[in-house]
């Protein structure tokens, strides 16, 4: 934000406001707040509202381009496509690969977003949400657990079993406004195999992960896309749907996660890889990121990473899950050779949008 | 996070009781005030300035309690605030002003030749003395809600103010986001350094936007006069020294303060006050006289009597740990101040702490000795 954002832009969009009453100066606020980060280079600024990108599309546009390798949403068009059975060889070797997980978020159309939303919209989205939730069935059928209602108990087993979110501590989120009002209307569901879950009115309307342990990635991202179209056709039977559009994909609350809101990734180990000075360059080339394994704002602790996408726009999720995969098996295929004392190749990058 | 009136239009869309926050786990002033049928006839108003219902209550909404004090749970975005909320606000003033009337009138004494004594508090027990208060620029927003125009302009003036006093006050103003890196530390060291609050209490009023745009600190050559510009008020004036003499220390207090405000009516500009609130702060809690007037003073034996804590509630006293309000105290040292702010004078406020705090020294005299303190007990101010 900080990046683009200069005196003349501010004075031309300053009196503007969305039809949710949503101004510049509350788009900005967390990137004013927020000078830096010491692992990531924040976007600094939040939508309010899916109108949000189009009143301020002045700001938001040159921010998105920079944010996501140079996709223009005034001339580009994103790809949406949750057909899993396009997905090759989506199973990894599990001598490495410790479990896999996607995710993504989804906004409800018509209710603003959690810096701006009002206690009732916040409600509102938790109720269309938890309703349609309790249409899945098979082995998608499950429970939902509110934070503010939750019993010591169930709080454990769900702190065990890494489900848990908590309060946002990071300013990043509290400077946009996201948790006021906590825990009001804030809950997390999950499926009696405890392999899907979402989280509702966090930091986005909702956040659905896919997960299990072990290296059957193609098996995470059939339940993902499955889980996805069952509970959008459910809350289409209702009325609602999802923000989606042409040019900007899935709407969510940061701009970093617009398009496909996705993050497909592992938790890895790579004791030589990870030591090997080219680790960097490697992970660069195949638009792959690491991070702790405690997720976003976390540094690695021993071998193990949290490897995923780097992109979210401007390619589909199949794209981006295949990319993991062939990126992954890479990685470990580098690891192989440098346990042997064999050299490694830096890959050539990967292109960045279809042509 | 404040919002402000365009905003609210849309929670208007929704039904009150369908805007109505869950305050159930709640302990705060606010949430023991505030009914759906009182949020009902009050969610539609704002102050000139945009100021709503909503942005009073959020930092109370978001903070059901703290673990050491009530919390008030609500806030001022500008002097408004107080007219137009009055029906919340009145009764929240009231519960923590102990019975403070909408119709009571406040005395407002800064002369400090009406102080008896106060200048001998037994150093071997008291190691430092300290009165601050704060002061509001009336037209200007508060800091939950002022926006960074209105930030620099209070800064600006300030400084001008702040430039023109002279003789032992005169000094130096340290903007926050151009200190160097020295004196930054040396200003930690001084323990005047404020940094940017990370009470959830201050953040969720929205406070620290910004940070640390328009902030800074202005003290005197000699170190015992401070101003905070632009935290949790406008401006928080600081007297203080190492020692027992609070006499000392509250007429310098008086001076500066008095000085600052001719300055200020010089330029155009008064405080924000009123006969029935006194001086207008941000929080409910610092009305009146919005002062603070305290020692830090060693008391490890009647620390652990347990008639401590009635002593201290008899002499409208309060205890805190030597990091002050969020904190523990450390060692048998005590931050002990008035508990009061509203309804009593400046003057009054710093004699209850005078003579409190003597009548605490002799408490741990005794005790030391292997004496009772039953005949020093006191009767309830």
């Amino acid at each position: 934000m900080a990046a683009a954002l200069t005196p003349a832009i501010y004075a031309r969009l300053r009196d503007k406001a969305t039809p949710h009453n949503w101004t510049l100066d509350q788009c900005i606020q967390t990137g004013v707040d927020n000078p830096g980060h010491p692992f990531i280079k924040t976007v600094g600024m939040v939508a309010g509202d899916e109108e949000s990108y189009e009143v301020f599309a002045e700001i938001f546009d040159p921010v998105i381009k920079d944010r996501h390798n140079g996709y223009d949403p005034r001339t580009m068009r994103h790809p949406t496509d949750l057909d899993s059975s396009k997905i090759t060889s989506g199973f990894f070797d599990e001598r490495y690969v410790l479990s896999s997980r996607v995710r993504t978020g989804r906004s409800i159309r018509g209710l603003s977003l959690p810096p701006a939303c009002t206690r009732s919209e916040r409600r509102e989205v938790e109720r269309v949400v938890v309703t349609a939730l309790s249409g899945l069935k098979g082995d998608l059928a499950g429970r939902y657990y509110s934070l503010g209602e939750m019993s010591q108990r169930e709080q454990q087993q769900l702190i065990d079993e890494h489900f848990l979110f908590d309060k946002p501590v990071s300013p990043l989120l509290t400077a946009a406004g996201m948790a006021r009002d906590w825990p009001d209307a804030r809950g997390i569901w999950h499926n009696n195999d405890k392999n899907f879950l979402i989280w509702i009115n966090e930091e986005d309307h909702t956040r659905i992960i896919s997960m299990e342990k072990g290296g059957n990635m193609k098996r995470v991202f059939e339940r993902f896309c499955k889980g996805l179209k069952q509970v959008e056709h459910l809350i289409q039977e209702r009325g609602w749907e999802f923000m989606w559009n042409e040019r900007l994909g899935y709407i969510l609350t940061c701009p970093s996660n617009l398009g496909t809101g996705l993050r497909a990734g592992v938790h890895v180990r790579l004791p030589f890889l990870s030591k090997d000075p080219r680790f960097g360059k490697v992970l660069e080339n195949l638009r792959l990121q690491k991070r702790g394994t405690g997720g976003v704002d976390t540094a690695a602790t021993g071998d193990t990473f949290d490897i995923s996408n780097l992109d979210r726009l401007g390619k589909s999720e199949v794209e981006l899950v295949q990319l993991v995969i062939d990126g992954v098996n890479y990685l470990i295929e580098c690891e192989k050779r440098l346990e042997r004392g064999q050299d490694i190749k830096i890959p050539s990058p990967i292109p960045q949008f279809r042509k | 996070m404040p919002f402000g009136n365009s905003h609210n239009q849309v929670k208007m869309r929704f039904s009150s009781d369908e805007e109505f926050p869950d305050l159930l786990a709640h302990n705060n002033h606010m949430a023991k005030v505030l009914t759906p049928d009182m949020y009902a006839r009050l969610r539609n108003k704002e102050t000139s300035s945009g100021f709503t219902l909503d942005d009073v209550i959020q930092t109370g909404v978001d903070n059901p309690g703290h673990p050491f004090i009530m919390t008030v749970g609500c806030v001022a975005g500008d002097e408004e605030t107080y007219e137009v909320f009055k029906d919340l606000l009145d009764p929240v003033i009231e519960d923590r002003h102990g019975g403070y009337k909408p119709t009571d009138k406040h005395k407002t004494d800064l002369n400090p030749e009406n102080l008896q004594g106060g200048d001998d508090l037994d150093s071997n027990y008291v190691l430092s003395s300290r009165v601050r208060t704060g002061r509001s620029i009336r037209g200007f927003c508060l800091p939950p809600h002022c926006s960074r125009g209105e930030r620099r302009a209070i800064e600006q003036l300030s400084i001008q103010a702040l430039d023109s006093l002279e003789g032992d006050l005169k000094g130096k103003y340290y903007a926050l986001k151009n200190m160097t890196e020295e004196e930054q530390q040396q200003l930690i060291d001084d323990h005047f350094l404020f940094d940017k609050p990370v009470s959830p209490l201050l953040l969720a009023s929205g406070m620290a936007r910004d940070w640390p745009d328009g902030r800074g600190i202005w003290h005197n050559d000699n170190k015992t006069f401070l101003v905070w510009v632009n935290e949790e008020d406008h401006l928080r004036v600081i007297s203080m020294q190492k020692g027992g003499n609070m006499r000392e220390v509250f007429t310098r207090f008086c001076t500066g303060l008095t000085k600052i405000e001719e300055l200020f009516k010089e330029r155009g500009h008064e405080f924000m006050w009123n006969e029935h609130l006194g001086y207008v702060l941000t929080c409910p809690s610092n009305l009146g006289t919005g002062l603070r007037a305290g020692v830090h003073v060693k008391l490890p034996n009647l620390s652990k009597h347990e008639k401590f804590g009635e002593v201290l509630k008899r002499l409208r006293l309060q205890k805190r740990g030597t990091g002050g309000v969020d904190t523990a105290a450390v060692g048998g040292v005590f931050d002990i101040s008035n508990a009061d702010r509203l309804g009593f004078s400046e003057v009054e406020l710093v004699q209850m702490v005078v003579d409190g705090v003597n009548l605490l020294v002799s408490m741990e005299k005794c005790l030391e000795a292997g004496e009772g303190i039953d005949d020093l007990m006191p009767e309830q101010k």
